[in-house]
């Protein structure tokens, strides 16, 4: 009775919703705001000359070496000078934090994307069958071992995605095929049937 | 009519039958859910008018079709929630594998092509156009850049592309990529292109591994960096946030330029978010990552390394900065607004007994009013001009973790955040997900409303890449990126109502 009744009042409302939306011609729209009111630097304003204008330095810090005497864009200009009240300036100790280029060191660890730099074991053996070579022969070994040991089914996909497409290739469709007759008994249902549809497409 | 009485009758049925189990499953004996379960069932129960779908998605997909299939079937590769349709945009043999981010060319409302970065190697193709029309894809840049990952249109018509590469990272821009085909770029560094007329590197962006990119209609752009706490030494800083002014700023509504010497990124000024203005911006550091802060200048001879900077500056750091997206309901009224991702650490402990169960989170950064965040006044080495505040919006979870890409729906607001999750090491292997989230209301929290999940892939070795809208926000174009064919996928998701 009860789910009777609610399904008659949720077709009624949603009908009501849903017709009212289209009579609008539009969806409802949610304005997207602020998570928490802003508080502005220019909300007190001082006079231009005084003391924080004075203060105000601008510099081009990053001009590329290289541009040319061209036509400009068009522009638009932009505030430069700022008029707040030095009370609501944070105000730096004179030994806060500097950036000095010329000392600057970091580890060739940062020469590389954090996929690569900080991967866990199993993501790096899933990246190494994807980097693999699926047109040499050569490539076989690492991909049986993977589907005999390697414990992520995941990775074991990606073994017999691999050998798949080596298996494509002139010369190596029956040792592709020995591999994949095995991995159809694979524990893992995904891995068995991936095999298995494999297995069929290179016994065509 | 006879649609919407079916939509709104299948709707009924769908809620009638959820309220049973939920509201009263103790008259079925079925356990009752606590007050936080109920307000998410709620919140699935309420998907047509919250999220324009007819439902959602229960549980993430454990299956992984073989390629065989996908071959066949390539719309096999995506599970949607019901009301949502999928059709294959692209599975061109010749669209690389590892599809990221991607935009609509000419423009959202009229376009003709997507423009995509591939994730790959230097040696690998790096950026397509693909024709909306085929499913054509053909070639941009060929080889030299590592890791292509961020790419958006900019305001002047050109395209800007980005490296996930670490201190080598750079930006490039692109003039007309319907006529630019198969252009080398240098390994590193920032010399000539085979073609410098049209593809050029910007040095004055600086360099560190580019993910989130969100771009202003006057190009000031906010960027992030992909980069895990610890990397390089115990204790290191993950991925800063920096602001990217122009010594020019672009008049929005301008004829694109002809030229890239025309470009406003050829020179500027960057800025560097560091969370903290207590005791005179000092209560900087660990403990202090959300909140109001300030933009500290980064200065240097271009191209800066905006890593050590952002390490010696005390920039504020998060786990592996992903994507990011302009809110553009907050550009309309004059503000600024941006929300992006941290995708942290969720390797499950039973594959590695020290993953953090760091679920990541999506945030958003309110940066004033256009003019503010656009403006230099430059007082004891930071950018007063405006203040910027961040606050979390949504926190992953064991079953939503790891989101990468993300995209603010034209005309709803909500958010679609694609999972690059490990899902596929967990003891029970699931797939990725696509989550639908509603942005923060006005309830009493800076958090979601609430998220569904309204797509999931059945590829354990793919995962949901690049994902974003048309300019109605009726079609969402997400890459299988890395899936079990070989080759590149590129799906279109519509029916939101």
């Amino acid at each position: 009775m009860i789910p009777a009744a609610l399904t008659i009042v949720g077709a009624v409302g949603l009908a009501i919703v849903h017709f009212g939306r289209d009579a609008g011609g539009d969806r409802p729209v949610q304005v997207a705001q602020p998570a928490i009111a802003r508080v502005s630097p220019f909300a007190s304003a001082a006079p231009a000359g005084s003391e924080s204008t004075a203060a105000t330095e601008r510099t081009a810090f990053a001009a590329a070496g290289h541009r040319a005497d061209v036509q400009r864009p068009a522009v638009v200009e932009r505030q430069l000078e700022s008029d707040a009240d030095p009370a609501d300036v944070p105000t730096a100790p004179e030994d806060f934090p500097t950036y000095d280029e010329n000392a600057a060191q970091l580890s060739e660890e940062h020469e590389v994307p954090a996929e690569r730099s900080g991967a866990s074991d199993a993501n790096a053996r899933a990246a190494a069958i994807r980097e693999i070579d699926t047109r040499s022969s050569d490539s076989f070994p690492l991909l049986e071992q993977t589907l005999r040991s390697d414990p992520v089914a995941r990775n074991r996909l990606l073994a017999v995605s691999s050998i798949r497409r080596l298996g494509m290739r002139a010369g190596n469709a029956e040792r592709a095929r020995e591999a994949l007759r095995l991995a159809m008994s694979d524990a893992d249902q995904n891995v068995s049937t991936n095999a298995r549809d494999a297995y069929d497409e290179l016994a065509r | 009519m006879n649609r919407y009485v079916a939509i709104a009758v299948a709707a009924a049925v769908t809620v009638a039958s959820s309220a049973t189990a939920a509201d009263f499953g103790q008259r079925h004996h079925r356990p009752r859910l606590d007050f936080g379960q109920r307000v998410e069932e709620l919140t699935r129960q309420s998907s047509l008018e919250l999220f324009g779908t007819l439902g959602d998605l229960d549980e993430s997909s454990t299956k992984s079709i073989s390629a065989a299939k996908a071959e066949k079937n390539p719309e096999a590769l995506l599970t949607v929630a019901p009301g949502l349709r999928v059709r294959v945009l692209s599975a061109d043999p010749n669209l690389a594998p590892n599809i990221d981010q991607m935009f609509l060319w000419p423009n959202a409302k009229r376009p003709t092509h997507i423009i995509a970065c591939n994730e790959q190697g230097s040696g690998q193709v790096a950026v397509q156009r693909v024709e909306l029309k085929s499913g054509k894809a053909e070639t941009i840049i060929s080889s030299g850049l590592t890791s292509c990952d961020p790419a958006r249109l900019t305001p002047w018509g050109t395209v800007v592309v980005g490296e996930e590469s670490g201190t080598n990272g750079r930006i490039f821009e692109i003039l007309d990529p319907l006529h630019t085909s198969n252009v080398t770029v240098p390994a590193s560094g920032f010399g000539p292109t085979s073609d410098p007329t049209h593809v050029v590197a910007r040095p004055a962006l600086g360099q560190f591994s580019f993910e989130g990119i969100g771009i202003l209609p006057n190009g000031v752009v906010y960027l992030t960096d992909e980069n895990r706490p610890g990397s390089g030494g115990i204790g290191n800083p993950g991925g800063a946030l920096v602001k990217f002014i122009p010594s020019q700023l672009w008049a929005p509504g301008r004829a694109p330029i002809a030229s890239l010497d025309q470009s406003p990124w050829t020179s500027g000024s960057i800025f560097g978010f560091r969370v903290g203005r207590n005791g005179g911006n000092t209560d900087v550091g660990q403990g202090n990552e959300y909140g109001r802060g300030v933009w500290v200048a980064v200065t240097g001879t271009a191209p800066i390394n905006l890593r050590a900077a952002a390490s010696a500056l005390k920039l504020t750091a998060y786990y592996r900065p992903e994507d990011m997206s302009v809110d553009q309901e907050a550009l309309a009224d004059g503000d600024v607004r941006f929300c992006g991702t941290n995708t942290g650490q969720d390797t499950p402990a039973d594959v590695d007994p020290n993953g953090d169960n760091h679920w990541g989170e999506v945030y958003c950064v309110t940066d004033g009013t256009i003019a503010e965040a656009s403006a230099i006044s430059v007082l004891n080495g930071l950018n007063i001009a405006s203040i910027p505040e961040y606050h979390p919006l949504i926190l992953g979870t064991s079953l939503f973790g790891m989101p990468d890409n993300i995209d603010i729906q034209p005309g709803t607001g909500n958010f679609l955040v694609d999972e690059d999750g490990e899902g596929a090491l967990h003891a029970t292997p699931h797939n990725n997900d696509i989550w639908d989230c509603l942005d923060d209301g006005d309830d009493a929290d800076t958090l979601t409303d609430g998220c569904i999940r309204v797509m999931s892939l059945n590829d354990l070795t793919a995962e949901p890449t690049g994902g974003f809208f048309d300019g109605k926000g009726e079609h969402y174009y997400v890459s299988i990126q890395h899936n079990i064919t070989g080759h590149g996928l590129i799906l279109d998701v519509s029916g939101w109502r």
